[in-house]
């Protein structure tokens, strides 16, 4: 028998004072117990693995030598004056909005779609899950040659007639970054579907039932039901796609490597080649930190917004 | 489909959910044909006949299990305390977790290396399960706790009037309920797991240690690439986990939810 | 009785573990060869010096960089580490054995002779002798596919204006004239290198030094050529969108593509079992023609363009390693006639100067010609292939795709590497 004061609280609700009172011995501190696994790995692994990229940021380092040089703040001042940062940054602003919505959309649809009577049911969530499966470079060969100027996507416009809009889609840097965006929405909208499928069967069929009774028509209940309930889910998806964006780093550096020059230059990209290639270690963890604070200032707005 | 009973809109559903589907497939399309380049089917074989592919699963398998079991406790637990049990600080608390997704990846790499070099935990299954986990946590987290969100506090509400504490709701209520996005959880830390390949390269040394994600090594050469084989190696890696995802299909059928406040 | 047999017994043990931990392990890392390739010498070493075991482990480029780094920074890493020529062995020289006095003990004091300076120089970091170079390989050469030019009555270009009406030939018969992975800088470094070398001769490796102005006139004149490579046509309008291996390399072997920008290195694709293999693999049905010519002439002054190159492939010891000696019996014998003669028969370009290329695998008789021609062309090769400073590849590289692409101008895009040439600590 709960001895937590089920007696003198109503249910649902925490009375300020009284409610702590009497839970404090036993639910408020249990509570806490539940999170002592999660706080033990992410303090142990993952801010520790901060702790020391910050601090690698301070040097300048090529990432072997015994000795590196202390620069204090000077990579973050560099960062600010870097003119292939700024493009970077549009570069992950236009990648994440476009990869953001089209990925929820499409993923919404299918989602949606595949509630309806519809056969081979099992064979379209295959077929829209694979991609997610599939090793980025696989991804990345198939689409250069789905991309190149003889490939299928060319082939494809010419057969349909519209011969005159086929293009050299990654070779040029006005649609290299469009290109990427496609592939990348091509990866992952099939991850929107499943998290929007898994949502969708968790309404309750009977606030439809109520709202079929009243005269809603299809229509009007996804824009008041449906949608409105998959709160929780679009808000996962954007703050994922977000972080998502910032961290894409495969798919990019596979398939185009950041070019041409620095048209698909995105911020994992970046990061990779200057600690890796340029063997630029302390600007590389410098870049890193810039990411993190990016991503957490974002998302720190972005559930400003959930709450309300 | 609520609201929708005319035959029209199903086959309406039918054609956009095709043109899509087809759209989808095309690349995937390419890919088998790629992986059948060269020897055809003789590329499979040349993959699943080497002798250490059946090592190299067996571990990515261990591997993984551990690694979606542990995560799964703990996400639960920490999902469970931070929607539902209304602890001072969680927001902060949350964002505070969340921030572990936000590290790139190779960030994290020279960290653990000495760390792990420290702890001597080389060449073993603890090397990619403890930082898969923790690397894995803030995500699945983040799912599970805004799918919390969304139960009916009268849920729990209606529990704790039955005598329920904390621990007995979260074991008989929460997680029934959850079954959907449990899946979600199952399937997606399978997959990160599953694929993921610095790690499994730089932590497992020994040949017999190695990760699936390995596989593909034998067929690769700078100048003269096995590409044939080498996609149908990472075809071939892929299947367990469209397996997973299709066995637990059944977990996102309706139906779940509609019983349980009566 | 028994105690003299327990005495056996004993003895008979400690022997065999004695000669069994006489067996050293040397490691040997490195993105090149693959496996299959590196057995081969593994097993003729070990034929010959059973006391020694090597393992080899294969890793793909990028990795192996990342790898190499968090071994050595922890104290650990292979015995025997393969390195490149330019920016890497630079960075890692400080891990490296300075191989002089081994070799003065084991060669005698004129042990340099026999190594191509092309490839010693390479390898030589501030008077230390951080590697020894494994085989060679220099970039300049336009392979083109002989088969299909024959049948097309063309024949390999001299000039530009040469190269232009044999690329329009082709298009005109749907054969794509030339290709290249412009995505991968090094390729475009190669045939950037290439023409600077063609308009004048060690003029770049002045600039990277910072003795003259990437904005020379010279330069100037390079970066226009590859401009006009893509306005003229002969690059493909797709190039920055592909990558040179596979991509590139395999349409050209498939003949989808009559000539690429390649090197040396590409010579396996005249043997004949290494053609067997890449037939099998690409479901190749014709036996394709393939030969090497040098840059055709760009500027019109009657010179074709040479060669440039450097090791290929270093191999250096770890001088953390705790097996240094039998790494070093390893390494020497790498570079030695027998190992070398591997090299040499693979069509590698050996490093050393008593192991002639082995033109017995050829299919074509005009291939051993052409084979017969690359020491001479080695010899007058005009400079390196990989740049010394990270900084200034990357602007280059940036530079020449945005070039390419049309983004900036020739001028725009030297005056931009300038800057940060200028920047460059040298």
């Amino acid at each position: 028998m709960d001895k937590s004061g089920t007696n003198t609280a109503a249910p649902g609700v925490n009375p300020p004072g009284a409610a702590r009172q009497t839970k404090r011995g036993n639910l408020l501190w249990t509570g806490y117990l539940y999170l002592i696994p999660v706080f033990a790995f992410v303090g142990g692994l993952i801010y520790y693995t901060i702790y020391y990229t910050a601090e690698v940021s301070l040097f300048d380092w090529n990432g072997l030598t015994p000795d590196r040089d202390f620069i204090g703040l000077e990579n973050y001042l560099d960062i600010a004056r870097d003119p292939v940062f700024h493009k970077i940054l549009l570069n992950t602003i236009i990648f994440a909005v476009l990869t953001i919505f089209l990925q929820m959309a499409l993923g919404l649809l299918i989602a949606v779609l595949l509630k309806f009577s519809v056969v081979l049911k099992s064979l379209y969530k295959i077929i829209f899950f694979l991609p997610v499966v599939t090793a980025p470079a696989i991804t990345a060969f198939i689409f250069r040659r789905i991309y190149s100027a003889e490939g299928e996507l060319n082939q494809l416009l010419t057969a349909l007639g519209l011969g005159r809009f086929t293009q050299v889609w990654l070779a040029n840097p006005d649609l290299a970054l469009y290109s990427v965006a496609a592939v990348n929405i091509w990866h992952w909208t099939g991850f929107s579907f499943l998290l929007y499928f898994a949502a969708l069967t968790m309404i309750d069929k009977s606030i439809y039932e109520a709202a079929l009774i009243d005269g809603a028509n299809f229509f009007q209940m996804l824009r008041h039901i449906t949608l409105p309930l998959l709160k929780p889910t679009h808000f996962t998806l954007i703050t994922l796609g977000v972080i998502g964006s910032l961290k894409t780093f495969d798919i990019v550096y596979l398939t185009t490597g950041g070019g041409p020059g620095r048209a698909t230059e995105l911020m994992a990209t970046y990061i990779f080649k200057k600690s890796i290639v340029e063997f630029d270690v302390g600007y590389s963890a410098a870049l890193s930190i810039v990411l993190l604070l990016l991503a957490v200032t974002i998302t720190v707005v972005q559930q400003r917004f959930q709450r309300t | 489909m609520p609201g929708i009973s005319s035959r029209w809109a199903n086959i309406g559903a039918q054609i956009v959910l095709t043109i899509l589907a087809l759209i989808f497939v095309s690349p995937l399309v390419i890919m088998i044909r790629v992986s059948l380049q060269g020897a055809g089917l003789g590329n499979y074989l040349a993959v699943l006949q080497h002798p250490l592919i059946p090592r190299f699963f067996l571990n990515s398998l261990v591997v993984t299990a551990l690694t979606i079991a542990l995560t799964y406790v703990i996400t639960v637990m920490a999902a469970y305390a931070l929607a539902k049990l209304k602890l001072r600080g969680r927001v902060l608390m949350f964002n505070l977790i969340l921030i572990g997704l936000m590290v790139p990846a190779i960030a994290v790499v020279v960290p653990l290396f000495v760390l792990f070099k420290n702890l001597q935990l080389f060449n073993t299954y603890w090397a990619l399960v403890l930082p898969y986990t923790a690397f894995g946590l803030p995500f699945t987290l983040l799912l599970m706790r805004n799918f919390f969100d969304g139960l009916p506090d009268e849920l729990l509400d209606a529990a704790r009037i039955d005598g329920c504490n904390s621990f007995t709701a979260l074991i008989w209520i929460v997680v029934p309920l959850s079954k959907s996005i449990s899946m979600v959880v199952v399937i997606w830390t399978f997959l990160t797991a599953w694929n993921e390949y610095f790690l499994a390269l730089v932590f497992m040394r020994k040949q017999t240690m190695q990760m699936v994600t390995q596989a593909p090594q034998f067929f690769t050469d700078f100048y003269d690439a096995d590409v044939g084989k080498i996609f149908a190696a990472l075809v071939l890696i892929s299947l367990p986990v469209m397996i997973t995802y299709l066995s637990l299909q059944k977990y996102f059928e309706d139906g779940i939810v509609s019983g349980s406040l009566k | 009785m028994k105690k003299s047999l327990m005495v056996c017994l004993a003895l008979v043990f400690c022997t065999a573990f004695f000669s069994a931990s006489a067996q050293t392990t040397v490691n040997w890392w490195s993105w090149n060869p693959d496996e299959a390739r590196a057995q081969q010498y593994i097993d003729a070493f070990e034929a010959s010096h059973p006391d020694i075991k090597i393992e080899y482990r294969k890793f793909e480029y990028t990795d192996y960089l990342q790898t190499l780094r968090l071994d050595l920074v922890s104290g650990g890493g292979p015995d025997i580490l393969g390195l490149q020529a330019g920016v890497m062995i630079g960075e890692y020289q400080p891990f490296l054995e300075d191989l002089e006095p081994y070799a003065t003990e084991a060669f005698g004091s004129e042990w340099k002779d026999n190594f191509y300076s092309l490839g010693l120089d390479q390898v030589t970091i501030d008077g230390k002798v951080a590697a020894f170079p494994w085989f060679l390989s220099a970039a300049g050469y336009v392979w083109y596919n002989k088969t299909v030019f024959d049948e097309l009555g063309l024949s390999a270009p001299t000039t530009y204006d040469e190269w232009k009406s044999v690329a329009a030939t082709l298009r005109e018969n749907d054969i794509t004239p030339f290709v290249q992975g412009a995505k991968d800088d090094w390729v475009n470094f190669d045939m950037f290198i290439a023409l600077a070398n063609e308009v004048a001769p060690g003029k770049i490796y002045q600039a990277e030094a910072g003795e003259v102005a990437w904005t020379d006139e010279d330069l100037l004149a390079a970066m226009n050529m590859w401009k006009g490579l893509f306005d003229d046509g002969i690059m493909p309008a797709d190039a920055l969108g592909i990558a040179q291996y596979p991509d590139a390399h395999d349409a050209w072997v498939q003949g989808d593509a009559a000539m690429i920008f390649l090197g040396n290195w590409n010579n396996g694709r005249m043997s004949d079992t290494v053609y067997k293999q890449v037939q099998e693999r690409l479901s190749i049905e014709e036996t394709y023609e393939y030969l090497p010519t040098l840059l055709p002439d760009m500027n019109g002054d009657g010179v074709q363009g040479q060669l440039f190159g450097g090791p290929d492939v270093a191999l250096g010891i770890n001088n953390q390693s705790s097996n240094k000696e039998a790494a070093w019996t390893f390494l020497s014998w790498m570079v030695s006639e027998e190992g070398q003669t591997i090299i040499a028969s693979g069509l590698q370009f050996p490093s050393v100067k008593t192991v002639a290329l082995d033109a017995s695998d050829v299919i074509f008789p005009s291939q051993a010609e052409a084979l017969a021609a690359q020491p001479g062309h080695m010899e007058s090769s005009v400079g390196k292939r990989e740049l010394l400073y990270p900084e200034l590849k990357t602007a280059l590289g940036d530079a020449l795709q945005d070039v390419a692409s049309g983004s900036v101008t020739p001028e725009e895009a030297l005056e931009s590497v300038e800057r940060v040439s200028q920047s460059v600590d040298r």
